[in-house]
């Protein structure tokens, strides 16, 4: 190839030099790759309508996922016609072959948005009084260091990759971070994180389950009866809302395991905010009844004294939320992160197993933390 | 309003039709092109709406007046030179405030924590404006052009449309007035309508953007630089290689699309991306890469700074300079700095190493294929390098990207064949030459109107099966 370009390489907009010159029509033919306005209109208004009713249920889907509302009702008044007509031609088959061809998994999905089928058979009631072991956390070792599943929606990510940062030189740590965008628990129907988080313990067999949603949430929820709640205030929200967070928490008690579900941070939007807090009171009392869940909460933590929302934190160099005002810069992200290893070496200290006689404790197993800076 | 969105597509449907048909009523036309652009603009956030009309109108009156004040040869006044310095200020005060004050305080009350003394600044928090960064530099380009006679004033219905036109309002490419409004004013063939090379510019665009950057960003780019102590050298390094070609394909994807669409209206866009990653040197890598951007810093800071036409020294620092503050252009963050740094630097060690070279008169010691792939080689590095700093989220974390390539070795479950596929078909797609793109465009123009429509409707399917579930983020629009 030339190893050497002219200085001066004619750049494709000097092309108007070849145009032809302005003034009356010409009638002239079209030259190859030109065609007439209206019929290139015509070619694409029909390749749209085409496209439209091959592709009909991948729109039909994404119209359903829409938070409950006039304009989910909208959409899918325009597309579920056009899946009628799509069905009828049996064009929706294209659409089918390429899924196939491409194959991958399905993310776990629930049929409507009325509850994840994992929370339909576990019970929502609180445990009764019976004599239980007591909770314990292993004491992890290098050998053996403490399984941890972070997950949660897109809020989590960012003090999750913090977490998965620090601890990264610690041996006796061992995270794994699976989030997923614009999820959480009231839209099974778009991603059903109860089945996911079940499978994902059984995947991960993970001793520590940190938690992190809401940030989607505050949309019209539906009831297994299939009552709509419309607004996160009403008690049917509530109750319904406390039913899914009740019921993960209950799906991933196991022997062996603490949960623990941070708290929404505050949001600088006030109605947000307000939203936030209501999800905030749901979940701390669900966490209240259940002793193998600890509620986190950082209104203190990433905002001032009185817990409302802050943009800085003397001493912390950077901003602690992206532009949203909702998801945490990397300055926030950090600092919830440390504070998250606090909250997992205080637990570890807390919860380590009562030392039996005939093992010896090692000394300083609970200096997880990594330095600072 | 985004692309790849089916509003986007009746948007366009509607725009183009309207246009077509009102096109011989030309001042009618220009109106309601520019509501529909302002449409476009405020269709997610009204706010801006405001901004960019008063940019449009306080440009078009400094433009005027600029005009008005100069001499009657066309030659610049002290008045004239005092109101387009006025313009510059007004626009770059606008664009320092919205994008670069959080940045700006941010710096100062570090250094001053830094010596001991802490201050607490007001803290603002503004949203910054879509495409800010871009109609500012549309609005300097014009009032800067006036000032020095290359052209004339245009009418306020003709700048309003130039300033606002939804194809490139959003992201580019950045379009010069004398580019643009002679395109409007020339009433163009609506028989004769570039489609071919407009389908297969947005069809690749959309595949680039929605299938190719999407699945780079959210398998490979994305898990690698938000934590990079937790992934092994390999997955750094890949990972690098394949954020170099997440961020071509979404911005030159976007471009394309933009381009494909000014074509549908029946307007020829300067080139913006002319396969970059075939460079052999990091001057040749600015002739290629966002070229709009790389002109307007030629001419409107570069050349005024002096150029090359004074000493070699100064040249350096030309070179510098203009990279450093093309840099801060991209974002207000220290990142954004270095990255223009690094150019600046590379390209003035490049300058000296040619004269060097020159000087000697030597031929080179490798054979001609060997030295061009030698060139190559560096220059994507170098690059790529850059490429760590743009977009890492703090210079710490772009230390952990470069020490972890460096020291790191583990296992790399993120690189799967499939990325190291799309990353080396991605590269080697630049390598296909133009006339044979062309040729293929000549042949699709040349089927009947029925193999067209399928093969939009295919191409759209495809791009949707292989898309991300949602919309994908996309990385030039916060500038």
């Amino acid at each position: 190839m030339s190893d050497f370009r002219p200085s001066h390489t004619p750049l494709r907009d000097e092309e108007p030099r070849r145009r032809p010159q302005p003034g009356p029509r010409r009638a002239r033919r079209a030259r190859p790759g030109e065609q007439p306005a209206g019929r290139v209109l015509a070619i694409i208004v029909a390749g749209l309508a085409l496209a439209a009713l091959i592709n009909a249920d991948a729109l039909v889907e994404r119209a359903e996922r829409k938070p409950l509302g006039p304009d989910r009702d909208r959409s899918l008044a325009i597309w579920h016609p056009v899946q009628d007509v799509s069905h009828i031609l049996q064009l929706h088959r294209l659409r089918d072959l390429g899924d196939w061809l491409v194959g991958g998994e399905d993310p776990p999905a629930a049929k409507d948005p009325t509850g994840s089928p994992v929370l339909q058979t576990t019970t929502t009631l609180p445990p009764e009084e019976e004599e239980e072991p007591a909770l314990e956390l292993r004491t992890p070792t290098a050998e053996a260091p403490l399984r941890v599943l972070i997950a949660g929606d897109s809020i989590v990510r960012d003090m999750g990759e913090s977490f998965l940062r620090f601890t990264a030189d610690d041996p006796l740590i061992a995270p794994v971070m699976h989030y997923e965008n614009a999820t959480g628990l009231t839209r099974p129907d778009f991603y059903d994180w109860p089945t996911a988080l079940v499978q994902d313990a059984e995947a991960n067999q993970p001793e520590l389950v940190i938690l992190m949603f809401g940030g989607n949430d505050a949309q019209a929820i539906v009831a297994p009866d299939g009552t709509v709640h419309d607004t996160i205030d009403s008690p049917g929200w509530r109750a319904e809302y406390g039913r899914r967070v009740g019921g993960v928490m209950d799906a991933l008690r196991t022997e062996g395991r603490v949960i623990v579900w941070i708290g929404l941070p505050p949001m600088r939007s006030e109605g947000f905010n307000g939203r936030a807090g209501v999800i905030n009171e749901v979940v701390s009392a669900a966490a209240a009844e259940r002793d193998w869940v600890r509620f986190v909460d950082t209104s203190r933590v990433l905002g001032d004294e009185q817990g409302r929302y802050v943009p800085r934190l003397p001493g912390v160099d950077g901003e602690l939320r992206q532009g949203d005002g909702i998801h945490l810069a990397r300055a926030g992200a950090d600092v919830l992160a440390r504070h998250m290893q606090q909250v997992v070496a205080d637990l570890l200290a807390e919860l380590a197993p009562a030392p039996t006689t005939t093992t010896t404790v090692p000394a300083s197993t609970t200096s997880t933390t990594a330095d600072d800076g | 309003m985004l692309f790849p969105t089916v509003t986007f597509a009746v948007f366009f449907v509607i725009a183009m039709a309207v246009s077509w048909l009102l096109r011989p009523t030309y001042r009618v036309w220009l109106w309601v092109l520019t509501v529909m652009s302002f449409v476009f603009y405020g269709w997610g956030d009204a706010r801006f709406v405001w901004l960019l009309a008063g940019s449009i109108v306080v440009n078009w009156g400094l433009g005027e007046a600029a005009h008005r004040a100069m001499d009657e040869d066309g030659g610049a006044t002290a008045r004239s030179v005092l109101l387009v310095r006025g313009a510059v200020v007004v626009n770059l005060a606008l664009l320092g405030f919205f994008k670069y004050y959080g940045f700006f305080v941010d710096s100062i009350a570090s250094t001053l924590d830094a010596i001991g003394l802490s201050m607490s600044p007001p803290v603002l928090e503004i949203a910054l404006p879509v495409g800010i960064s871009f109609f500012t530099f549309h609005a300097l380009s014009y009032v800067i052009d006036i000032g020095r006679g290359d052209m004339a004033p245009v009418r306020l219905d003709e700048f309003a449309l130039y300033m606002s036109f939804f194809p490139h309002l959003v992201a580019g490419p950045i379009v010069r007035a004398s580019e643009l409004v002679p395109q409007l004013r020339e009433p163009f063939d609506p028989r004769r309508v570039r489609s071919a090379e407009a389908f297969r510019l947005i069809t690749a665009g959309l595949f680039k953007k929605v299938v190719i950057s999407s699945y780079l960003a959210t398998e490979l780019v994305d898990p690698v630089f938000g934590a990079p102590g937790a992934h092994s050298q390999w997955e750094l390094l890949v990972g690098v290689y394949g954020y170099a070609i997440q961020i071509y394909a979404d911005f030159s994807g976007y471009t394309d699309i933009a381009i494909g669409c000014a074509l549908l209206l029946g307007l020829r866009f300067p080139q913006n991306f002319d396969a970059p990653y075939r460079a052999l040197s990091l001057q040749d890598f600015w002739r290629r890469w966002h070229i709009t951007l790389s002109r307007w810093l030629r001419d409107y800071l570069y050349i005024p700074l002096g150029g090359n036409r004074g000493t070699v020294r100064r040249t350096y620092r030309n070179l510098f300079l203009t990279m450093v503050i093309g840099g801060l252009w991209h974002g207000a963050a220290w990142t954004f700095v270095i990255w223009g740094a690094l150019h600046g630097g590379w390209l003035a060690v490049e300058r000296w190493a040619r004269e060097r070279w020159q000087a000697t008169g030597m031929a080179s010691p490798l054979p001609a294929p060997a030295s061009a792939f030698l060139r190559w080689a560096v220059t994507f590095h170098v690059v790529c390098l850059g490429w760590i700093f743009f977009r890492a989220d703090s210079f710490g974390t772009a230390m952990d990207v470069i020490s972890g390539i460096l020291s790191d070795p583990g296992p790399a479950p993120l690189v799967t064949v499939l990325v190291l596929v799309t990353i080396a078909a991605s590269l080697a797609s630049q390598l296909v030459p133009p006339a044979a793109v062309t040729r293929l465009e000549d042949r699709f123009a040349a089927l009947g109107p029925l193999p067209q429509i399928v093969a939009v409707a295919g191409a759209l399917t495809v791009i949707d099966v292989l898309g991300p579930d949602g919309v994908a983020p996309f990385i030039y629009f916060q500038f």
